[in-house]
């Protein structure tokens, strides 16, 4: 895939950030600790959070764009079963069935949400985000509601995706070698500042502040 | 059982049935938005809202007989009302509401804000979201708020003497009835009209029970 840009005038709560990146390959990551306005700034790039300001992805405003977007904690609906939220945007097609498939949802359709472990949920989330058939997808801390037994499945799923589905994304998250293995370019936030910019083998190999870390 | 006191059970328990039907758009729209909306003047609206329920019944029917009167600011179009079924469904409606609101609201303030947010970022409506996700997860407290609304509605006295009277046979109810008939000295049938009143509004709140303890096991 080609690079993509992606132009940020934005006031985010108590700060304005000012990002203008082209990021070079698929996958941008967002990197900083709690609390550096990383879930503030994806919140309005999924358009669930009005602000002053824009959001331009390469040319386009983020609000002509459908943003598939994964929250933390999966967030499923709980009345309805997996399989509803998968189809909740009603789109029921090609990509909805290769997003089960990826994600090895096949066998839990039927089930209710109540129930699934901290990985399962985040796989629903995921099939229900890719199968809106989104222009670009966000993942804000998709590992961050998953025990530790279970990420490293939850993690080779995610490479799958990655891997599958030819959409820019946002990856969001505190851990260096999480970022390290997923993102082709990264931004550093801290406070609400960009910090940095480029190559996450080169911005994350340095130490990382003890305090991004904490968190 | 007297044919009288059955034709009183079924006008009373029509009155409640289309109070809550009455209410019910009002108690979604403003308990979503109570529930929701951050604005100036919130308490104040609230407070408006509730007032109801911590008047005397009789204020409300004074109230509300001085604004359907005549000369009353709601009198030109609906001083036909006045002393008729449908006041008495007002007046259950109002004195009511609050009751239905105040669990209607809460039904919604228990709703993730995070699952709206989901509903409109998967390209659904605001109005899709309400229909889709909150009112069905927000469905417990609606129900509560429906049946103790209905319970308070059929034992409606003070604003429905005040604003349909006790016309047997027309405006009548089983509350309202029931005490015509102790100033009457028709003590047994006071008594009758106690016990359907008893049976109807304990069956009414014990549903409600039930739906909360369901919505709460949820």
């Amino acid at each position: 895939m080609n690079d993509w840009r992606i132009d940020v005038k934005a006031e985010l709560g108590d700060f304005k950030l000012s990002v203008d990146v082209r990021c070079k390959g698929r996958v941008l990551g967002l990197f900083g600790p709690s609390g550096s306005g990383k879930s503030t700034l994806v919140e309005r790039f999924a358009g669930v959070q009005s602000f002053h300001g824009q959001i331009m992805v390469d040319d386009r405003s983020v609000t002509e764009l459908r943003v598939g977007w994964v929250p933390q904690e999966g967030a499923l609906f709980p009345h309805l079963s997996v399989e509803e939220n998968i189809d909740y945007s009603g789109k029921r097609g090609v990509v909805r069935d290769r997003a089960i498939d990826v994600l090895g949802l096949k066998g839990l359709l039927g089930r209710s949400v109540k129930g699934l472990s901290g990985g399962e949920i985040q796989r629903v989330s995921l099939a229900r985000a890719l199968a809106s058939e989104p222009d670009i997808l966000i993942l804000d801390e998709p590992l961050s509601g998953v025990d530790l037994p279970r990420r490293a499945t939850v993690f080779s799923f995610l490479l799958d995706v990655l891997k599958q589905f030819e959409l820019p994304m946002v990856y969001v998250s505190h851990d260096p070698a999480e970022m390290l293995a997923v993102v082709d370019h990264v931004l550093l936030l801290d406070d609400g500042v960009v910090v940095g910019d480029g190559l996450p083998s080169k911005l994350l190999s340095i130490p990382t502040p003890s305090h991004w870390l904490s968190n | 059982m007297d044919p009288l006191h059955l034709e009183l059970l079924f006008r009373t328990l029509f009155i409640g049935v289309v109070s809550v039907v009455v209410q019910l758009p009002f108690a979604l729209l403003f308990g979503r938005i109570l529930a929701r909306a951050e604005f100036r003047g919130k308490a104040v609206v609230q407070s408006l809202l509730v007032l109801p329920m911590f008047l005397p019944p009789v204020a409300v029917g004074l109230m509300l007989l001085l604004a359907l009167a005549p000369d009353g600011p709601l009198g030109g179009t609906f001083s036909g009302l006045l002393f008729s079924r449908n006041a008495a469904i007002i007046a259950a409606a109002v004195v009511s509401f609050p009751l239905m609101l105040r669990h209607v609201q809460e039904g919604f303030t228990a709703v993730p804000l995070r699952l709206s947010q989901v509903s409109r970022s998967l390209g659904q409506s605001a109005w899709m979201t309400f229909w889709r996700v909150e009112l069905p997860l927000a469905k417990a407290g609606v129900t509560v708020g429906v049946l103790l609304s209905f319970a308070r509605g059929i034992s409606e006295y003070g604003a429905t003497s005040v604003i349909a009277g006790v016309i047997p046979g027309h405006t009548e109810t089983l509350a309202t009835g029931l005490m015509r008939r102790l100033n009457s000295g028709d003590d047994s049938g006071a008594i009758m009209l106690a016990y359907l009143s008893l049976v109807v509004g304990f069956a009414a709140v014990l549903i409600s029970e039930l739906a909360m303890k369901r919505g709460s096991s949820r």
